[in-house]
């Protein structure tokens, strides 16, 4: 047999494609396209995890690991919606317990005698607005696909927080929170937060308030946390 | 030739760009490492530093120079004493509730009678001043006298430590002669303050005054009282035994138990000269050598010196060929120590020096003393609207202004506590007065805002 060259095998192939598309159509009734706008075209039609109209609720822990005085563990809880798959908002309230660290330990031992006025963390809420521009997927070794996407937020609320020093006066600091994460899917209901953010607060101090009452405080923290998506309205 | 891609075909995606992300990730990290926390200084006293013991070590220069000086020391002794000792005696008895009662009210309005002192005498010779392998009384360290501790106790406390001090420790030249025939009754100080050899005979029990010797050239007030804590304590610490002190090589003449346990010790500086202890170079005014072994001994010691007058702006001193670091050196450490500087002398007409009053001194002594169970030194000048106190845990209020005016040593107040600035110190009143066993925690902040350098 004579071999076709390849040009002309390209050309037969690509006349053959709709040949079976119509093919296919005919099996399954004729199918109405209607108009398809510039603007409707994506180049991901359609994502394996959707995260549109559905609830968002979940358990985090978390580190503020840098504190110039304090270390400060802590759990939080979230319930959001998101209203597209780019945006959502979500209620965050987190409860911690600031530890002297190592420098604080430092300084306050009798060859220093200085007590920082640094003020633990204790509870925080937050409401914060959520951008997800990125839905992505990567290959783990080679061997799985984790789809995972990235995400900014920005939110306002507040923290009580307490004095270290012996006097243990507590204070409520308002502020904005901004921040970033990632969700990697664990299954359509189920999946992992990591998230950094940046809460900046305006703390009031009692002790120092003839000289300066008012300071800013920011309060940064790394959280992993667990989450289930509800179902789609 | 490629064209541009057709209108039909989104554009590809741009790539998320990382950059901004890690940027604002790294600047959180920053900025919070940069929170800003006013520091304040933290001053903590324990049972160990609040002990009604006090153990006082008079480092007394015994030059040629000095017999004048010591004589008004003897003199006026008794000043230390009387404010010192309780109408009752020594040791105020509390054998009834009605004693105790009583003696808790005295207690909590002259606590300074309630103060248990033992006093010792050594010289500011530091080392082998023969250099022949034996230490004389008063040299390294040495304490002098045959039963050299002088405790509160000791009804004739007074006359047995101006006998010391006048038969044993001060070399006397040339002392003057009083023309009033032999004294016989020598149980007080001289008349007029002037120590006769009359005098001296009857309080030392013939010429024995005459074979004291002239102590050593270079007065080494600062190593002399290190010496003698180590030659007290019961297992002396690594400083002991550093070159170029002479413990190594004479560990012995040991001295008498002078030390107790939690008591704080008060080195009495009485001197016309710098210190030029050997531990650090000449010329330094600073004794940070001095300061870190003295803290192997793991108990207050506070300086209080009477040394030369030194005008605090030109630094000139009062007295000839005095080095201005020496004298330097011992207003440092007596500040430092949250003791004092008294001037033992001042200009006076001329180029001449006038000895000042001793008795002054000895009160400001007695005032130390008595501060050490009412006032608690701060270590930096602070904003006094910071000031915090903590007794066991629970917050102190500051006490209102009865008497006096605020600021001044003559302030009094009801309850609470104060802050004295002409000490630098808090005062605590009426019954917030910490008991011996408390824990006293105060907060401040320097005026001179960070409190020290800090280790990073």
């Amino acid at each position: 047999m004579r071999l076709l060259p390849a040009p002309a095998a390209a050309l037969l192939l690509a006349a053959s494609a709709p040949a079976l598309a119509q093919d296919e159509g005919a099996a399954s009734g004729p199918v109405d396209v209607g108009v398809i706008r510039d603007s409707d075209k994506r180049v991901v039609q359609k994502l394996l995890y959707s995260k549109e109209g559905r609830l968002e609720y979940g358990l985090a822990a978390g580190w503020m690991p840098f504190d110039s005085y304090t270390t400060t563990p802590l759990l939080a809880v979230n319930v959001g919606y998101h209203f597209s798959e780019g945006i959502g908002a979500e209620l965050v309230i987190d409860g911690g317990y600031s530890l002297k660290n190592f420098t604080y330990k430092q300084l306050e031992s009798d060859a220093y005698g200085i007590q920082p006025d640094a003020y633990r963390h204790m509870l925080g809420v937050m409401a914060d607005v959520m951008w997800s521009p990125v839905y992505a997927k990567m290959s783990w070794r080679g061997k799985k696909v984790v789809h995972h996407d990235l995400y900014g937020l920005l939110g306002a609320g507040g923290s009580l927080e307490q004095a270290m020093m012996p006097d243990g006066s507590t204070t409520f600091s308002p502020g904005v929170g901004v921040g970033v994460g990632m969700r990697i899917f664990a299954g359509q209901s189920g999946l992992i937060r990591l998230q950094l953010r940046d809460d900046i607060l305006v703390q009031s101090r009692v002790k120092t308030a003839d000289t300066q009452g008012t300071f800013l405080k920011q309060n940064v923290s790394l959280t992993v946390g667990y989450s289930r998506l509800g179902k789609a309205k | 030739m490629r064209g541009p891609p057709p209108a039909c075909l989104p554009r590809a995606p741009r790539p998320p760009r990382a950059a901004p992300g890690l940027l604002l990730a790294g600047l959180a990290l920053a900025s919070s490492g940069c929170n800003r926390y006013a520091l304040f200084n933290q001053a903590g006293y324990e049972q160990a530093s609040f002990s009604d013991d006090a153990d006082i070590l008079f480092v007394v220069d015994n030059s040629c120079s000095m017999a004048e000086e010591g004589s008004a020391l003897a003199s006026n002794f008794g000043t230390f004493i009387d404010q010192l000792t309780s109408a009752e005696g020594a040791t105020p008895a509390t054998e009834t509730l009605e004693d105790a009662v009583g003696n808790y009210i005295t207690y909590t309005q002259e606590r300074g009678k309630f103060i248990d002192y033992q006093l010792a005498i050594t010289t500011p010779t530091a080392g082998d001043r023969d250099n022949d392998g034996i230490l004389l009384p008063g040299e390294g360290g040495t304490l002098i006298g045959d039963d050299p501790v002088f405790a509160k106790s000791d009804p004739d406390i007074e006359s047995r430590f101006r006998q010391t001090l006048l038969c044993e420790t001060v070399y006397f030249q040339n002392p003057p002669i009083g023309g009033t025939g032999e004294i016989t009754d020598c149980s007080g100080p001289p008349t007029d303050g002037v120590v006769t050899q009359e005098y001296l005979d009857c309080v030392c029990g013939g010429d024995t005054w005459r074979d004291t010797v002239s102590g050593f050239g270079t007065e080494e007030q600062v190593e002399a009282a290190l010496m003698a804590l180590c030659r007290t304590v019961e297992d002396p610490p690594p400083t002991c035994f550093e070159q170029p002190s002479v413990f190594d090589a004479l560990p012995e003449p040991k001295n008498a138990p002078w030390l107790r346990d939690e008591s704080t010790v008060v080195v009495v500086i009485v001197t016309d000269e710098g210190d030029e202890s050997r531990r650090t170079t000449g010329g330094q005014e600073e004794l940070a050598e001095y300061v870190e072994a003295f803290e192997q001994f793991d108990r207050t010691i506070k300086f209080a010196t009477i040394g030369p007058w030194q005008d605090p702006e030109t630094g000139n001193v009062c007295g000839d060929g005095v080095p201005t670091w020496g004298v330097q050196r011992l207003i440092n450490i007596s500040q430092g120590s949250g003791g004092f500087y008294n001037y033992i002398n001042e200009p006076g007409a001329g180029s001449d020096c006038v000895n000042t009053d001793f008795s002054v001194h000895l009160r400001d002594l007695g005032d130390l003393l008595v501060n050490l169970v009412t006032a608690f030194q701060l270590q930096s000048v602070p904003d006094v609207t910071t000031i915090r106190v903590w007794i066991d845990g629970e917050e102190v209020p500051e006490a209102t202004l009865i008497d006096g005016e605020v600021g001044t040593p003559e302030a009094i107040y009801d309850q609470g506590w104060s802050y004295d600035p002409s000490q630098n110190a808090v005062v605590f009143w009426g019954g917030f007065i910490p008991d011996y066993n408390a824990d006293v925690e105060i907060f401040y902040r320097p005026l001179s805002g960070k409190p020290r350098d800090l280790p990073f």
